[in-house]
Parts: C-alpha cells; sequence; structure tokens
C-alpha cells in the first residue's frame, strides 16, 4: 500500500497564484484517498482566504499571524498525518507525476529521508526553463565529499522541491523562527546530515519568477537585502551551532556554512559597503565555491575583473557591474568572446507555451 | 467484454476545431467496429474541445488531464490502452476508411513487426491532398542494416501503429518531450523490434499554420523555432539515455551517424536563427554527402560537394537566391533526394 502523504502549502499575499498551486495538488495523478492537503496562510492580506474558501473542505486552511516562513512550517508540520510530507510554496506549482514519482521514490529507497528534483523556471513573460539533471545524485552531510555534493546540489531541495519522511522531519525539529524566509534550506540542510537525500532527474515543479519572490531579490529594494543579509547570517549561526549539536566534524561544517556566509556578505557589500579586500575575497570564495573545476584561463579573467574591486568602494563596484551586466551591449561581447561556463550538471531547455 | 484488438488514441491539446474530423475518420474506417476502441486524452485544452465529443457519446473513451505537453499525454493514454495494437492519430489529421484494413492485412503477413507506418497526403486547408511528403519505405531489422539505418524516415504521428508488446519496452516516454514524444519512439522503436512499412497513402496530414513542426516554406516566429530547437536537443539526450542505459553502444559508427540527423537540423534551424558564416555553412553542407553518400549517386555526391562549394563562395544568403533562382528556372516537381528528404521530414515529423 502506498503511504499516506500530506502536502503541506505555505503562502502569504499570494492571492493571484495560490489557487494553480491548490488545482496542481488536486489534479495531481495520486488517489485522493491517500493524501492530505494542508494550507498555512500566513497572515496574508490579499485575497487569498477568499481563494483558498472555494476548495473547502478538500483542503485544510490554518489561519496565523503574520510571522514568516520558519513560523509557518512550525505551525503545519505537526499538523501532517502523513508518512510523508511534501511542501509546496503558493507561488508555484507541480507538474501532474510529482506526487507519484517521489512517494515511489521513497518507497523504494529505505535509506532515504528527503527527495529533491529538478524544476522549471517560469518567467513572467511566459519562457519556461526545464532543467533536467543529468544523473540523480544521493548524498549526505557526513564527509567533505558530501558537503560539497550537497552545495553543489543543494538549489534542487528548495521549498517546492522537498519531500521528507515525516519521521525524518521530527528528527530535523523546529526551525529558528528568525528564518522570516530560508527556512526550508534549514531544513533540508539538518535533514540531509541526518539521512541520505536523493535528488530526482525530472523537473517536477514550476518556480514562478515574479516581482514579489521573497528570496529573489537580487536588483530589489535595500529594506528586502537587508532582511535577506539578516536572514542568511542567522541561518549561518543556526546551522553552525545545529550542526555542531549533532556532532559533524568541524571542516564539514565550514564547508556548509561558507556558502550561506559568502552568499550574505556579497548583500551586505552591495546594500551597505565595506572594504575593498572583503568584495574580493567574497567574490573569490564565491567564484571558488561555484566553479569548482574553472580553468586557468577562467581563473585569469576573474582576477583580473576583481581588479577594480580593489581599488573601489563596494557598493560603488557591484552597482556599477549590475549597471553594466543590464549593457545589451556588453552582454553581446560577452557571449561571443567569453561565454558563462555550461552548467554541467543539468541540461537546460527554453521554451514557450504556445 | 472481449479486448479490443486496435486502440486508437487521439490526443489534442486545443485542436477542438478539428477533433471531430478526426473521430470520425475511426468511426468511418470499414473495420469491425467491436475490435477498435477510441482514446481521447485531453491534455489540458481550454478550447470546446469537450463539448465537441459530447456528441459521440460512449463510442469513444474521454480523459481530461492537466496540461503536459505530448509525452504525458502519450504516457496517460498507453496507460488507459487495453488493444493490442496502439494506432496514433493526431487530433488535426484524418484517416483514410481502409486503413485499419490494410493495417491488419499487412500484420497478417508479418508477425513480428513492433512498428507498422505508412504513407500520408499532405491536407492543405482548401482540401487539397499532395503526395510531396517524404517517404522511404524500409521494413524488417533496421539496426542491422547500415543502409536502412540511414534512410530509416522520420514520420508523423498520425502514420504509426505500435504492437503494445514492443511499446512497453520504450515507456514512459520522458516527460521533458512537450512536443518529439512520437519522434523518440520511432527513433528507438528499431532497437527493439522489426518495423513494417505499408508503401500506401492511408491517412491526411493537415498542413495548416499552427502545426508544431510543419514549418518548411512559412516563416516562422523565432520563438517556435527555438521552442522546436529545445525539444530537439532534448530528445537527443533522451535517445542517448536510453540508449547508454539498453547497453548500446554510442560510439558505434552507425549509431552515431543515425544521432547526426538531429544535429544536422539543429544546425539547420539555428542558421535561421542566426546567419552561420561561409566557412561554418560549407562545412554543414558538405557533411550532407560525407554521412548520406552511401544512398546517393555520384552524380548526386558531386552536385553536393559543388553545392557546398558554392556556398563557400556565395554565403548563406545569396546560395538561397542562388537555390531560388535555379527552382524557378526548372519549376517541375523535384525527386526528393536522401539529403533534402532527411532535412525536410524532420521539418514534417509533427510534434
Amino acid at each position: 500500500m502506498a503511504p499516506y502523504v500530506s502536502v503541506l502549502i505555505d503562502t502569504y499575499n499570494h492571492g493571484r497564484f495560490i489557487e494553480q498551486a491548490v488545482v496542481s495538488v488536486l489534479e495531481q495523478d495520486f488517489p485522493t484517498a491517500e493524501r492530505e492537503i494542508i494550507v498555512v496562510d500566513d497572515g496574508s492580506t490579499d485575497n487569498t482566504a477568499v481563494v483558498l474558501q472555494k476548495f473547502s473542505p478538500r483542503i485544510r486552511v490554518l489561519r496565523k499571524k503574520n510571522g514568516g516562513q520558519a513560523s509557518a512550517f512550525n505551525l503545519g508540520i505537526p499538523e501532517c498525518r502523513g508518512q510523508i510530507v511534501a511542501f509546496l510554496d503558493g507561488d508555484d506549482w507541480w507538474a501532474p507525476g510529482k506526487l507519484h514519482a517521489v512517494s515511489e521514490a521513497l518507497s523504494r529507497e529505505a535509506g532515504v529521508g528527503l527527495v529533491g528534483h529538478g524544476i522549471t523556471e517560469v518567467f513572467a513573460d511566459g519562457v519556461e526553463r526545464q532543467e533536467l539533471l543529468r544523473e540523480e545524485p544521493r548524498f549526505r552531510i557526513n564527509s567533505t565529499a558530501g558537503a560539497r555534493i550537497f552545495r553543489r546540489r543543494k538549489s534542487f531541495l528548495g521549498t517546492s522541491r522537498m519531500t521528507y519522511r515525516a519521521e525524518l522531519l521530527k528528527r530535523v525539529g523546529v526551525a529558528p523562527e528568525a528564518l522570516t524566509i530560508q527556512a526550508d534550506e534549514y531544513l533540508f540542510t539538518v535533514a540531509t546530515v541526518l539521512a541520505e537525500t536523493l535528488v530526482l532527474r525530472e523537473a517536477l515543479t514550476f518556480y514562478r519568477l515574479h516581482g514579489g519572490n521573497a528570496f529573489q531579490v537580487s536588483d530589489g529594494n535595500p529594506e528586502a537585502l537587508r532582511r535577506k543579509y539578516k536572514v542568511l547570517s542567522a541561518l549561518a549561526c543556526a546551522l553552525k551551532s545545529k550542526l555542531r549539536e549533532l556532532r559533524v566534524t568541524e571542516d564539514v561544517t565550514q564547508l556548509v556554512c561558507e556558502a550561506v556566509v559568502t552568499e550574505a556578505n556579497v548583500i551586505r557589500l552591495t546594500v551597505d559597503g565595506g572594504y575593498p579586500w572583503e568584495t574580493v575575497r567574497a567574490e573569490l570564495n564565491n567564484y571558488r565555491m561555484t566553479n569548482e573545476k574553472a580553468s586557468l584561463t577562467r581563473w585569469i579573467l576573474k582576477c583580473a575583473t576583481l581588479l577594480p574591486a580593489l581599488l573601489l568602494p563596494p557598493r560603488m563596484f557591484y552597482a556599477g557591474r549590475q549597471r553594466l551586466s543590464r549593457n545589451s551591449a556588453y552582454r553581446k561581447i560577452r557571449e561571443r568572446c567569453m561565454p558563462f561556463a555550461e552548467p554541467e550538471h543539468v541540461d537546460r531547455y527554453e521554451t514557450t507555451r504556445p | 467484454m472481449t479486448a479490443p484488438l486496435f486502440t486508437v488514441l487521439i490526443d489534442t491539446y486545443n485542436y477542438g476545431r478539428y477533433i471531430e474530423d478526426a473521430v470520425r475518420s475511426v468511426l468511418a474506417q470499414n473495420f469491425a467496429a467491436e475490435l477498435v476502441e477510441i482514446l481521447v486524452v485531453d491534455d489540458g485544452s481550454t478550447d470546446d474541445t469537450a463539448e465537441r465529443l459530447k456528441q459521440f457519446g460512449t463510442a469513444i473513451r474521454y480523459f481530461h488531464k492537466p496540461n503536459g505537453g505530448q509525452a504525458s499525454a502519450f504516457n496517460y493514454g498507453f496507460a488507459q490502452a487495453r488493444g493490442e495494437f496502439i494506432a496514433l492519430l493526431d487530433a488535426d489529421d484524418a484517416w483514410l476508411p481502409d486503413k485499419l484494413k490494410k493495417i491488419y492485412d499487412a500484420l497478417q503477413q508479418d508477425t513480428r513487426a513492433g512498428m507498422i507506418y505508412h504513407r500520408l497526403y499532405l491536407w492543405s486547408e482548401d482540401g487539397e491532398l499532395s503526395k510531396a511528403g517524404h517517404f522511404a519505405a524500409i521494413s524488417g531489422q533496421v539496426t542491422e542494416n547500415h543502409v536502412a539505418l540511414l534512410s530509416y524516415p522520420m514520420m508523423q504521428t498520425s502514420c504509426l501503429v505500435f504492437r503494445r508488446e514492443t511499446l512497453q519496452e520504450l515507456l514512459p516516454v520522458p516527460e521533458v518531450l512537450r512536443t518529439q514524444a512520437d519522434a523518440y519512439l520511432t527513433a528507438l522503436v528499431i532497437f527493439v523490434a522489426p518495423v513494417l512499412a505499408v508503401d500506401e497513402y492511408l491517412a491526411k496530414y493537415r498542413v495548416h499554420g499552427t502545426n508544431l513542426f510543419h514549418a518548411a516554406q512559412v516563416q516562422v516566429s523565432a520563438s517556435r523555432l527555438q521552442n522546436r530547437m529545445a525539444m530537439r536537443t532534448a530528445l537527443v539526450v533522451e535517445l542517448r539515455r536510453w540508449l547508454a542505459a539498453h547497453g548500446k553502444n554510442l560510439d558505434d559508427k552507425d549509431v552515431d551517424a543515425y544521432l547526426k540527423q538531429w544535429q544536422m537540423a539543429q544546425e539547420a534551424d539555428s542558421y535561421l536563427l542566426r546567419a552561420p558564416n561561409r566557412w561554418t555553412y560549407f562545412r554543414h553542407l558538405a557533411e550532407y554527402p560525407a554521412i548520406y553518400g552511401e544512398l546517393m549517386s555520384t552524380r548526386h555526391i558531386v552536385h553536393e560537394y559543388a553545392r557546398a562549394a558554392a556556398a563557400l563562395l556565395l554565403g548563406y544568403r545569396h546560395i538561397h537566391y542562388f537555390d531560388e533562382a535555379m527552382a524557378a528556372r526548372k519549376r517541375r516537381p523535384q525527386v526528393p533526394s536522401a539529403r533534402q528528404g532527411k532535412a525536410s521530414s524532420d521539418k514534417t515529423s509533427h510534434g
């Protein structure tokens, strides 16, 4: 018999999108009697409640005062009765075969506690970019090698992609409520310490990129960036102490937290500035982590582009770089002469829906 | 109730204006109706498809699923199919009344074939039927014969009939293939079973502005070209995955040449987006006789190389003016060459 599955949807002011999210779960090719849908409405102030009303009693809605993603998870998770808990963000939606695929994977692989998968990014202009993994990696944060794989593949474990065994989720415990965004990263990192994680090839989630994404705020307003910086710092702290508590070795903890810290630093330097050499260090760290197999030529080029960073104040450097990257002539030259390295682990297919 | 012999699988997405023609063409078959079941898989249409199908009542089994593309519609349909043979029909095409009978007769002769295919008329908006489509009647165990493998054509959905047990070995079709799911099946079927070509016109392929894959002469928009290229890339990746997983040697010369046809089509498409320089285009053109030389006459090979040389001299744009001028001078139907067949058939392989 298939295990009972709980679907946990967290939402905050996703009134425009929430219907598609819920419908995508209702339309799964998965027996209705073997799953429940719980929506945690984190104090939305738009029409979310009205939209959700339509679906009762097929979904259970938990309403709370706004407190961020971690608080929403902490309220919702104990309410889940399934042996498997699958997460979905209110602004994303699932491909029809998702629940079947992940529950099947968890039934087949007794040692795996968390399953992620590829994604399809949906841009505002209708372009859909499917990202399919070339292999199906499985890893655990119990060695430096495992931590490295985790770092490279964690983008396939975010909210609408992650499905846990309920008993593992219980062992992970509550997420610190300071994580108003990025609480998913806390959960999947700790889970990958406690048990093995598997990433499926197929793109089973549609990830919507829109102006209001809580996390995608690269060129957003300084307030949002500051908030993200604070959350990332809190996340790094929380992970560090939790991993120590779980007796993960120092070098492995370092590898896991380094990625978060560097990301936080880049944001801090962009918004609030700092010393020029901090930029250089953060950028080099970042480059080392994201391009583990970069050729010597690329390293030299990278160092050359960082020369201005040595001289300019960080804020000016980042603002200049952003302006440059928006310049179409620069983009053309860049694509011709020194194209960005193709990712090695995924196949990307861009299509427009007719 | 006995299991039907044939399952007719019609998958549709917003083809409400054509679907009745398709269903009627199946109901009009001169073949025992109790041996045929008709499945319509509606891949999340937002038009009047469902209403138009109500008139057929229990003569068809209608399934509406959330939109997921051709591969997901196929997988869904195959799971519902009960027939020993599964015949595909695109919602915008139609069969001729003899089709199932002729296929049945052919299957009595050849009891091993895993897939049967046949010729189609091109069916224009004003009802004209043209025989201009490319076809090569390749039967038997294609992979065992070098020449057969190279000339094995790409086909349209509506001419395909699969044996259920053969299909089983190829399923599921990777759902990344929102189009090109039929190409996935026809490309791989030769590795698991012999095929059978029926050299007769048994269906009509409707040529209209919105065919996803028929864009030979008309100007296609950049986004549609990009879609086509993205799906073709995905197709080749998935074909390679399947072949590797089933112990086929991807470095084998024949397999490599077989997979080359998609790469060539891909290059040709990319040139429509961005004109190549002379040297690139020369190398592209010179590759056709290098790969397909065995299928061509000496005269043909010389012509191909001469054309490549001319391209080196004139460049991508001007060689097309030159081609047009030559075609205008001749104004008579050309015998489709192996190369042109390869190039154009891919465009008409309906996704």
